[in-house]
């Protein structure tokens, strides 16, 4: 185990690299360059724009300047936004609590309706109840997100008042409960359009346990049914979605953005979303790079995770 | 073994469940309403009308009604339509093709070149799509080439894995290896014996891929990143749709519904194709 | 050592299994006596795992029509037995394991891949025995030690993945002897098994027979895995009973021309097969649900195939002339019984 944890560790670290590459290059690579925002400025010079390109070090190779960049990334010094010199990696921090919370509640929602529906669909496979399992699943697929989230907005905020549209909080109503009032359509939205991914793989996995013999041994002995279910199929079923956790967090990063730019919720996709809109080229460096980053550790963290939880990983 | 009867086999299944018929009748008619539509409605997409703002579905001839300067809004509807099908289809083709090769190459040369590939679409892949999509949407000059090109850069990788893992099954099947054995160049060996064996599964992946790039564009084109105004897209019809979701909601409801309903087609026409060629299989 | 004293333990009678319009088994009747051991044969599709699999309600979606009792232990069991066919799965259920047990093929795929061996069998022990805590682990590793597991303790922790193949089947034969059924269906046991350990397997449900007194179907298409273990041969063919014969009888004389033809087709049973020095092969194979004729099912197969009536006629399993009084019969379903003689 340690010696395919040790590989995994070295695969990623290369992939870290290679990210920061790319989203280094990406960048520069812009019409313009890490330059563009202050060429935009009133009164800009071109006198004054290669002093702060020198002070930037923008007049040396490109080489050089990625690893200075980089041998500054890992030093925890991500550079400064453009907009109000604040740390880079300040920024991510004040905005990754929103995420987390919208991330975390909508998988609160969206993995138990996923491995139910998952589950439900491959006992019953062949039947009417599998057919509408599995639509269930491709119209939650195919909705786009945004506009799942403007519709709940005009239902349940617009016409019935249930719940605010947007924003953290209400100004001056800062209790708990205000804050999950707020918190409750971006949840759903972002839920229902992740309950798909945990369905599938679920219905896959489960659905060929199902066809196993020892399935099949435990009802010829008589354990009962719903003791099979729970006791013998799902626990197998839970363990190879531990991995599945690496695919679902950057589907989520992304739905997160849109689900935040749609409900005013100020998480990192919003950040990103407005440092492109104002060029502020090294918090969407910086975004890349940590995106891509918690990708990666949420991968290595779940491989870890599945090595510890299944018996027929360990030792 | 004929391809053309295998094809037949595959479209008499194909069009025996309800899921593939109603799915290739829906594409067809949303295909011919996007390109011929536009041609019969009396209202163009882009005719302002400043009398006629914010009309409701089926007032003075408007089906859908108009937006909040007057266009009709199923001529914008269908004309969006039009750039979104491009782009699903166009990148997808492009995307299969790119992804086809890759994988193939990679199925079919283990070491050296198996790892690079893999490190690329594994480094690739640590990015979400939209952060990915929306970076190089900004950095690129905004327009329908672009966003076809940043669609078809974000999913080949798709396509490639499964076209590698179909090479590697196949390349190591008996009579595969008894052809090399014999002696047959490689190009031989791709196009008669692998290309064929990997049609299926990367014909369904692309199925589902067109829906997946629909729903990309989408995404991009209602952030601001993609088909700009007055061109419209199924994205960008929603663009100022939430300042008047109060006072006229259809403006972001059906758009809305129209692209749900296509992307929902199309990955039924996936799953309709996967079933058909590989009977009781689920990927 | 065969027909123990009472009746049969199970009774079956006009079994048939279908799904949709065709036909997989009908008309099956056969018993199996307290202790004894019957082997099902046939080659694959003639039906024998469908059978036993509608017998315990196992086989989801099948039509199944007919009748299988199970009589009660001891003198003071029920007379009239528990009808098993059309049994609610809520009755059925209880029933399974404690009374029936039925083991499969792979031993590989048998167990929970994830549970450990003591898991699993304090699962069924609390299920059909009642027991837990303490009684359960001490019942646990009498079991295992009883099915020959040498570190009996030592493999209560393990999960299945650590054993031999030989080990997990004895792990399977643990569990389902655990709620001390009457009857176990074997389902080709040894056939995923090497040849020495499937002899080992073999000698255990011997033993098993001997100290608990359990009546076995064991189903095979290996005639020479049922010389070895079976008081009584039951040879299927496309659906249908061609020949039900006590195990010395049929081994020494089949008589219908099938098992004749495996008998002559079974590796390693030339020598008994009387006549055929060499290894024999059967023409053809058998016929599929939908393509079963009016006439004798092997009539296309068969050496001795007249058009009338073989081809015109489905014979009945009848008795084989002479059948000592009181002795175990020997029934068989040829139309050219006697012209073909012993």
């Amino acid at each position: 185990m340690t010696g395919f944890l040790l590989q995994k560790l070295g695969v990623n670290c290369l992939l870290l690299v290679l990210v920061s590459m790319v989203g280094f290059v990406l960048v520069h690579a812009t019409p313009g360059g890490p330059l563009a925002q202050f060429a935009l400025s009133p009164g800009m010079t071109s006198a004054r724009l290669a002093e702060i390109a020198h002070g930037m070090g923008l007049d040396r190779p490109l080489w050089q300047q990625y690893l200075h960049w980089s041998a500054r990334l890992a030093t925890g010094d991500w550079g400064r936004s453009y907009r109000d010199q604040t740390p880079v990696l300040t920024m991510i921090w004040l905005h990754l609590g929103a995420t987390a919370q919208l991330g975390l509640a909508s998988l609160i929602l969206s993995f138990p309706l996923g491995v139910a529906l998952g589950i439900v669909a491959a006992l019953r496979a062949g039947t009417r109840t599998e057919h509408l399992a599995s639509l269930l699943s491709v119209v939650l697929l195919s909705l786009p997100t945004f506009w799942l989230g403007l519709v709940f907005i005009y239902v349940f905020s617009v016409r019935l008042g249930w719940f605010p549209a947007g924003n953290l909080t209400t100004p001056g109503h800062g209790a708990f409960m205000d804050h999950l009032r707020h918190l409750a359509l971006p949840s759903l939205t972002l839920g229902l359009v992740s309950v798909p991914l945990w369905s599938s793989y679920t219905q896959a996995f489960a659905g060929d346990i199902w066809r196993q013999d020892h399935i099949r041994t435990a009802r010829a002995l008589g354990v009962p049914a719903w003791r099979i279910v729970v006791l013998h199929l799902l626990p197998e079923a839970l363990l190879p979605l531990i991995p599945v956790a690496g695919v679902y967090l950057p589907t989520l990063l992304s739905g997160a953005l849109v689900t935040e730019t749609v409900f005013t919720w100020p998480g990192i996709g919003r950040l990103l979303l407005d440092s492109l809109q104002y060029r502020d080229y090294p918090v969407v460096m910086g975004l890349l790079v940590f995106s891509a980053a918690l990708v990666l550790l949420c991968s290595l963290v779940a491989e870890i995770l599945h090595h510890l939880c299944d018996p027929r990983l360990r030792g | 073994m004929s391809g053309g009867m295998v094809s037949h086999g595959v479209w008499r299944r194909m069009t025996a469940g309800r899921g593939g018929v109603i799915s290739l009748l829906y594409i067809g008619s949303i295909v011919f309403a996007c390109f011929c539509g536009p041609f019969l409605l009396p209202f163009g997409p882009t005719s302002i009308d400043l009398h006629h703002r914010f009309l409701p579905p089926l007032a003075h001839g408007h089906v859908l009604g108009t937006d909040e300067i007057g266009r009709d809004l199923l001529a914008r509807v269908l004309r969006g339509g039009r750039v979104s099908l491009i782009v699903g289809v166009v990148s997808t083709v492009l995307s299969s093709l790119i992804g086809t090769v890759v994988g193939i190459v990679a199925g079919y040369r283990p070491g050296g070149t198996r790892f690079l590939i893999t490190t690329v679409i594994d480094t690739v892949l640590c990015f979400p799509v939209i952060f990915l999509l929306l970076t190089l949407a900004a950095i690129l000059h905004p327009g329908l080439v672009t966003i076809v090109g940043i669609v078809t850069l974000v999913s080949w990788m798709e396509v490639a894995r499964v076209a590698q893992a179909q090479t590697v099954l196949v390349r190591q099947m008996d009579y595969v290896t008894a052809v090399m054995a014999m002696g047959a160049p490689d190009r031989q060996i791709l196009f008669r014996e692998i290309l064929p064996n990997i049609a299926p599964a990367i014909i369904v992946s692309a199925t589902l891929n067109i829906a997946r790039a629909i729903l990309l564009e989408s995404y991009v084109s209602y952030l601001g990143y993609g088909i700009q105004p007055p061109e419209a897209s199924w994205g960008n019809l929603l663009n100022n749709a939430q300042e008047y979701l109060e006072s006229d909601p259809w403006l972001a409801v059906i758009p809305g519904f129209v692209i749900a309903l296509t992307v929902a087609m199309f990955n039924v026409l996936g799953a309709a194709l996967r079933e058909a060629i590989a009977p009781g299989r689920r990927a | 050592m065969t027909a123990p004293g009472g009746g049969p333990v199970l009774r079956v009678r006009k079994l048939g299994v279908s799904f949709g319009q065709t036909s997989l088994v009908d008309g099956l009747n056969f018993d199996v006596g307290r202790g004894e051991i019957v082997a099902l044969v046939g080659e694959s599709g003639s039906g024998k795992s469908v059978s036993s699999l509608a017998i315990l309600g196992l086989l989801p979606g099948a039509d199944i029509s007919g009748s299988a009792v199970l009589h009660a232990p001891g003198p003071a069991g029920d007379r009239d037995g528990i009808e098993l066919l059309g049994r609610p799965e809520r009755l059925l259920r209880p029933l399974r394991g404690k009374r029936v047990s039925m083991i499969f093929q792979d031993p590989m795929s048998s167990l929970n891949p994830i549970r450990t061996i003591g898991a699993q069998l304090r699962e069924i022990l609390a299920l059909h025995a009642g027991l837990d805590g303490r009684a359960a682990e001490r019942r646990a590793v009498d079991l295992l030690a009883q099915v020959g597991i040498v570190d009996p303790q030592g493999c209560m922790r393990l999960i299945p993945q650590r054993l031999s193949g030989g080990m997990r089947q004895r792990v399977v034969i643990a569990l389902a002897i655990a709620g001390g059924p009457d009857l176990l269906i074997a389902d080709e046991p040894t056939t995923a098994l090497d040849v020495t350990i499937q002899a080992q397997v073999l000698r255990l449900l011997l033993d098993l027979r001997a100290d608990m007194g359990m009546a076995m179907v064991f189903i095979t298409h290996n005639l020479a895995v049922a010389s070895a273990i079976a008081d009584r041969v039951v040879v299927l063919y496309a659906g249908q009973i061609v020949e039900d014969a006590p195990a010395a009888a049929f081994f020494a004389a089949p008589r219908m021309p099938y098992s004749r033809g495996l008998l002559a087709a079974a590796p390693g049973l030339d020598r008994i097969a009387s006549g055929a020095r060499r290894l024999g092969t059967l023409p053809g194979q058998v016929p599929p649900p939908d393509e079963r004729g009016a006439g004798c099912r092997f009539a296309p197969r068969c050496a001795w195939m007249m058009p009338d009536p073989c081809a015109r006629r489905m014979p009945a399993l009848e008795h084989v002339a002479p059948a000592g009084p009181g002795g175990p019969p020997h029934l068989a379903r040829c139309a050219r019984l006697e012209e073909i003689g012993e």
